[in-house]
């Protein structure tokens, strides 16, 4: 075979192999440049548990145990108390309430099944993915940590990728 | 706790009935004409009598929409709202009644006269609407013979 | 029982005696039939029509828990007809029944939660809004929400048949009515007025109740079915040993339950055992062995506190080994009673040892002429003669067995009693008011000749007529269940255990002893003799030294023992909690309670029941029979101590003739075991006779009949050195605040 063939032959097999890689030049970029960009994640993420409340900003939880049940890992530990102060004065919507609600992220494996057992929508997935901590005992999420993780849903440094961005990122693909 | 004529009423009607409790309803009923509607003592007293527990004595005066266990005041007013009297106007009256005694239904007025009931068929339909007074029927009525039947009252 | 009959269900034959219910029939089979409102042995109410069955020539769908089978019946209980009926039915119950079962604390356990389970989609036809009320505290114990209340009326029933406390109605109608006391409603009083329900407290109500309409305060939203450890062990409050289901999350008491129990109580329980045993996981419990040290107490190490203990016995012992002594409770397991014993005889060789207990239980087994009855054959016992006791108060279980029989078939109970208990007011046929301390009046009058009945009668000032009656049907019954309290002493206890072979060898006669503390007779058997009270005179001269287990003299028995105790030059306490007399020790050891200790309690049926660790128990606390053992190996004496309680068990049934063949593995499958007593030889009637004058004579003819009635709750409300731990017995019988510490601190 002549050198030209050769030459030929190399560009040939060159531009063959960076066929798809060029072809992604011009489309949309899809990689995150975390931590300088925020990540983009899906709206079913299923990141660190918020604890919900209701429209009256009472506590939605009972303490009914049900997410403890499900829970695989048995990462999730409950102390019920009961609250007998009148609707106004007490932060929960029933008398029953979680005087201890502890979830231990050294055993939680964000299976979501605890959400799916909440009879009272109390317990949900937030998009909180940076979890990591230096001390073993920071792991151990409390009651006030996980309220408050509702809150900082909307400071998260995440992008929530709802139906519509899903769609666009499929036509994309 | 009664007087002896009503004492001697009372032996005579548990005398009556092969067991003693089969007397509770009687023995209720002679209370509350006794005593306008049916006291604590009353209950008590039954009770002792009859060998039963207070709360079995209760259990059948709470039971019983004839029962009564608050005082009803000097004049019951028992509207019937069943159908026939509800087409012909019974609800009209209720409400007449309501603002014109200034009380609710159960109520009684503060000056211890009426106290206004709804009941069931009083069995005067053809002559609805109808509203029985302690134990006087009262028939045809409209707002305004209700109130005239009112104030003829003693 | 009667004649057989044959009936077909579920096109299989089975065979059952007439007269029982279907329903009993078709769950004895293994056959499922929904209910609600049936309950064993209370009276049937077809009040929740889930029960329903087709019988065969029968025009109408019927309950099965009211039909009583009959010869050829043919009954279907599974079939599409049957499935909408029920379904139906169960529309109608959900109709008012919140969706709370996430709040609910019966929410796991719940039977209409199975039922809804089972019968699939139930359609909520009846769209009206639901009548939401509050929740109402009948009691410090029990809580009410009419609101969940499925109207099976098993609590009503249970409350008048069972327990003859009659402290609830049904209150209203239709879809107003509600389950409560009397009072209810009436002008909006009771609930609004604290508490209202006036009753013993029992708790049944709770356990029977199929929803969460009837809630046990105590344990309010404690834990949940699936989350706690549930151990089932021995009632440590009365000497009748029910059988508990102890509930613990982590290390913490949670409840004491009874349900789908097999034991000898089945799913009785009375208000000491449902919720009287809070003081397990009290904070007040001592955890750490302490020495005095002046006025105060300093905690040490356990080898610290036996090194000392150790010493203290050995010096006072190397004088006169009599000096010291060993005292142990009717509290104690038998492993531990057993222990004591042993180290008393084999470590210091005193013979002075014993229990603090004021029964003469061991003269009474000495004597004894005939078998021990159980709980269930007292069940089906036709005659009973009750001496002394007051069961109601003191031994619920015996109560409820002796309200059974009389309740079930009209059994004649004769009662004997100084004191108007409730059994004497309510259930007896026969009821002889005595003068107080003179049973033995009565006893005799039974051993003694005719002619003496006046003279007797006038000692116990009864009636003449009254004893004579009683004197015929005792000694003309076939049957007879001898029921005798725990006021009964001395030589009156040992001729009434002879009284079965005065009447007759041939007779069905049998004993139920009301032995006050859980384990009196076990500690008894294990060679516990209840000597405390002499040996306590002997304070301060012949004995200088005091080993005391459990016990609390001071506060039972009061200054005496106080002054006795401060005598002494050396004092070690083995206790719960730092009771008064703990604080006159010189050395305190915490040890186990019974939730924390396996074990063996004989219960006053001589049934022996185990006792098993249910939580571990906060601190160092041991159990008394190792700190015995490590105490005697810190002494270098052998008393042949044993590891674990298993083997100091098979050590007692090598030992004790009665526990032979009595082992762990057996109790386990059996639940309780009766162990055979040797029955004694009948002694002459004319020497019974003359111990009996001697009793007769100590009478006080000058004593007056005590007329008051036993109030409710006398015995059972009383607040002891456990119960005063409980929180919820506390809050509601307890002594004040500034009394508890003045006790305490006393």
């Amino acid at each position: 075979m002549s050198i030209l063939g050769e030459v030929v032959e190399s560009v040939k097999a060159i531009v063959k192999g960076l066929r798809v890689t060029l072809s992604y030049i011009p489309k949309e970029k899809l990689t995150n440049q975390y931590p300088d960009e925020p990540v983009q994640v899906f709206s079913a993420y299923r990141g660190e548990h918020y604890l919900n409340v209701d429209e009256n900003g009472k506590e939605r939880c009972v303490a009914c145990f049900l997410c403890s049940a499900a829970c695989p890992a048995n990462a999730i530990y409950i102390e019920a108390d009961e609250d007998l102060r009148p609707y106004k004065e007490r932060f929960t919507k029933e008398e029953r309430f979680a005087k201890v609600y502890n979830i231990d992220y050294g055993k939680c494996i964000l299976c979501g099944f605890c959400v799916e057992a909440c009879p009272k929508d109390a317990i949900k997935h937030g998009h909180n993915f940076e979890m990591a901590v230096t001390n073993f005992a920071d792991l151990i999420k409390d009651k006030t940590y996980l309220l408050k993780n509702r809150e900082r849903e909307s400071q998260l440094p995440v992008i929530i990728i709802d139906e519509i961005t899903r769609e666009k990122y499929a036509k994309a693909k | 706790m009664f007087s002896p004529e009503i004492e001697k009423k009372i032996d005579n009607t548990i005398e009556k009935y092969p067991h003693k409790r089969s007397a509770l309803l009687p023995l209720i009923h002679i209370a509350q004409n006794e005593q306008g509607h049916i006291t604590e003592e009353a209950i008590a007293y039954i009770a002792e009598r009859l060998d039963l527990v207070p709360v079995e004595v209760y259990e059948v005066a709470t039971f019983y929409s004839m029962y009564f266990l608050d005082p009803i005041g000097k004049y019951n007013l028992q509207v019937c709202r069943t159908i026939s009297c509800m087409l012909c106007g019974a609800y009209d009256l209720i409400e007449h009644l309501q603002n014109k005694l200034n009380i609710k239904i159960g109520q009684v007025t503060s000056d211890g006269r009426f106290r206004l009931t709804e009941v069931e068929c009083l069995g005067s339909c053809s002559t609805a609407p109808a509203m029985q007074i302690n134990f006087d029927y009262h028939e045809n009525l409209t707002p305004e013979k209700v109130d005239q039947i009112l104030a003829k009252l003693p | 029982m009667g004649d057989i009959v044959n009936l077909k269900i579920n096109g299989k034959d089975y065979q059952a005696p007439k007269g029982k219910l279907l329903i009993e029939v078709c769950l004895e089979n293994g056959i499922h039939v929904p209910n609600f409102c049936y309950y064993p042995d209370l009276t049937p109410q077809a009040a929740c029509r889930m029960c329903l069955v087709r019988i065969e020539k029968m025009h109408k769908l019927a309950t099965s828990c009211t039909v009583e089978v009959g010869e050829g019946m043919v009954v279907h209980t599974e079939t599409e007809e049957l499935l909408e009926a029920r379904k139906g039915m169960l529309d109608f119950i959900l109709g008012n029944h919140p969706l709370d079962c996430p709040v609910c604390d019966k929410g796991g356990q719940c039977e209409l939660q199975d039922m809804v389970f089972e019968h699939g989609t139930v359609y909520a036809h009846y769209n009206v809004k639901k009548q939401a009320t509050p929740e109402w505290r009948l009691s410090p114990f029990i809580a009410y929400d009419p609101q969940r209340c499925v109207r099976c009326y098993r609590c009503i029933r249970e409350c008048t048949e069972v327990m003859d406390v009659n402290a609830l109605g049904k209150i209203f109608r239709g879809t107003h009515e509600v389950i409560g006391p009397y009072g209810l409603g009436m002008d909006k009083r009771g609930m609004d007025k604290g508490y209202s329900l006036d009753c013993e407290q029992c708790g049944n109500c709770v356990e029977i109740c199929p929803v969460g309409a009837l809630l046990s305060v105590d344990s309010r939203f404690r834990s949940r079915p699936w989350d706690m450890k549930e151990t089932v062990t021995t009632c440590t409050h009365c000497g009748d040993g029910c059988q508990i289901n102890l509930g613990v999350r982590g290390n913490d008491y949670v409840r004491v339950a009874s349900k789908d129990m097999k034991g000898i109580n089945g799913e009785f329980l009375c208000v000491k055992g449902r919720y009287g045993c809070s003081f397990i996981s009290s904070q007040e419990r001592i955890t750490k062995p302490m020495i005095r040290r002046g006025d105060k107490f300093e905690e040490v190490s356990w080898e610290e506190a036996l090194r000392f203990t150790a010493n203290k016995l050995k010096e006072i012992s190397a004088k006169n080994k009599d000096s010291v002594a060993i005292l142990g409770s009717p509290r104690l397991t038998n492993e531990s009673s057993f222990t004591l014993r042993r180290f008393a005889e084999k470590g210091l060789g005193t013979s002075n040892f014993g229990q603090v207990a004021d029964s003469d239980w061991d003269r009474f087994f000495a004597n004894l002429t005939a078998p021990i009855a159980t709980h269930n054959q007292v069940k089906k016992a036709k005659n009973i003669l009750m001496i002394g006791g007051d069961a109601t108060e003191n031994h619920p279980l015996s109560a409820m067995v002796i309200r059974y029989a009389v309740r079930k078939h009209n059994a004649n109970l004769m009662v004997v009693n100084s004191r108007r208990t409730k059994i004497a007011r309510r259930q007896a046929k026969l009821f002889l008011h005595i003068r107080p301390e003179s049973e033995a009046a009565i006893v005799a009058a039974i051993f003694e000749s005719e002619s003496e009945l006046a003279r007797l009668a006038d000692l116990a000032k009864v009636k003449v007529e009254q004893l004579q009656k009683l004197r015929e049907k005792v000694l003309g019954s076939e049957e007879l269940t001898i029921v005798v309290g725990p006021e009964v002493q001395g030589a009156t206890l040992e001729a009434v255990a002879q009284l079965a072979g005065f009447l007759n060898k041939e007779r069905a006669v049998n004993y139920l002893p009301l032995a006050k503390y859980n384990n009196s007779i076990g500690s008894v058997d294990m060679g516990l003799k209840p000597n405390g009270h002499n040996l306590m005179k002997a304070f301060g001269s012949q004995i200088q030294a005091l080993y005391l287990a459990g016990s609390n003299p001071v506060e039972q028995y009061g200054k005496d023992w106080e002054n006795a105790l401060r005598k002494l030059s050396f004092l070690a306490v083995a206790e719960l909690f730092m009771t008064q007399t703990a604080r006159l020790a010189d050395v305190v050891f915490p040890v186990n309670s019974f939730a924390e200790q396996d074990g063996t309690f004989t219960n006053n049926a001589t049934q022996v029941q185990r006792v098993q660790r249910a939580l571990e128990g906060a601190g160092q606390v041991r159990p008394d029979w190792m700190v015995i053992n490590a105490l005697a190996r810190e002494m270098r004496v052998d008393i042949g101590a044993k590891g674990s309680s298993v083997s100091i068990f098979r050590d007692v049934t090598a030992e004790l003739a009665s526990y032979n063949g009595i082992t762990y593995e057996r109790i386990k499958k059996e639940s309780a075991v009766q162990t055979t007593r040797a029955l004694a030889q009948t002694k002459d009637s004319s020497i019974i006779c003359k111990d009996l004058a001697a009793e007769c004579s100590k009478i006080n003819t000058s004593a007056e009949l005590n007329k008051t009635n036993v109030a409710q709750g006398e015995g059972l409300f009383r607040i002891g050195t456990m119960t005063r731990h409980s929180p919820v017995m506390q809050e509601a019988f307890g002594e004040s605040k500034e009394e508890k510490a003045e006790t305490v601190n006393a």
